[in-house]
């Protein structure tokens, strides 16, 4: 036990398990997002039921993207090189992508739908703190890659 | 910058390539041409008393410092 050691960057390592379980997570989930919206369900259903259908959808949607940036994250991850630019611009982009989802969450069930059915207090706080936590891991990789840039360049 | 690298005009003066010259100091020709140009952001000094060693020079006929 002692011999096996757990990479976490580079291939063959948690990093490249994690981009391809996320792979399998995502396709089921585009599966089954195809399959609610090409045949919706015919019965017909109380308000309530069916705007939380529909609601589910449209928070899906931003989901998914957000789940296919931090695919491209992981991608990087999976590289031996982890401190270039695509890295900081991807977490960039997922720190934007995570201050935008309540508000996603909020425009769609105050303007769409019932005013009551915005529940997603607890998850706004997540995804402030998910977005707070991305910045700064951008600012450590963006410090990172200045480093790096120098140490190749001493010869 | 105001560091100025001499490398090519040493090598002139010797009669030397640059590849003769990776060859020696042990070092690829990609970078001795980064350090060469002017781009490098450090030279250790290992590659710098290499350089000297195979140039029979001092680091002075090498760096050069101008103000900006």
């Amino acid at each position: 036990m002692k011999n096996i050691k757990f990479r976490l960057i580079g291939k063959n390592s948690i990093s490249s398990l994690l981009f391809w379980l996320l792979i399998i997570y995502l396709t089921s989930i585009i599966i089954i997002l195809s399959k609610m919206l090409i045949a919706p369900v015919k019965v017909h259903l109380p308000y309530d039921i069916w705007a939380t259908f529909k609601l589910n959808i449209l928070y899906a949607l931003p989901q998914l993207l957000l789940f296919l940036v931090l695919l491209l994250i992981l991608f990087v991850f999976k590289s031996t090189n982890i401190f270039s630019k695509k890295m900081i611009s991807h977490l960039n982009f997922f720190a934007v992508f995570c201050f935008l989802m309540p508000f996603i969450k909020f425009l769609g069930s105050y303007i769409f739908f019932n005013k009551d059915m915005f529940d997603g207090e607890y998850n706004t706080a997540l995804y402030i703190f998910l977005g707070v936590l991305s910045i700064f891991s951008a600012s450590i990789f963006k410090n990172g890659f200045k480093i790096q840039q120098e140490n190749d360049l001493t010869i | 910058m105001a560091i100025i690298v001499n490398l090519d005009v040493m090598l002139a003066k010797r009669k030397m390539k640059s590849i003769e010259l990776a060859e020696i100091i042990n070092i690829t020709p990609a970078n001795l041409s980064v350090l060469k140009s002017g781009k490098a952001k450090a030279v250790r000094f290992s590659t710098l008393e290499a350089i000297c060693e195979a140039l029979d020079c001092q680091p002075s006929d090498i760096l050069e410092y101008v103000k900006d």
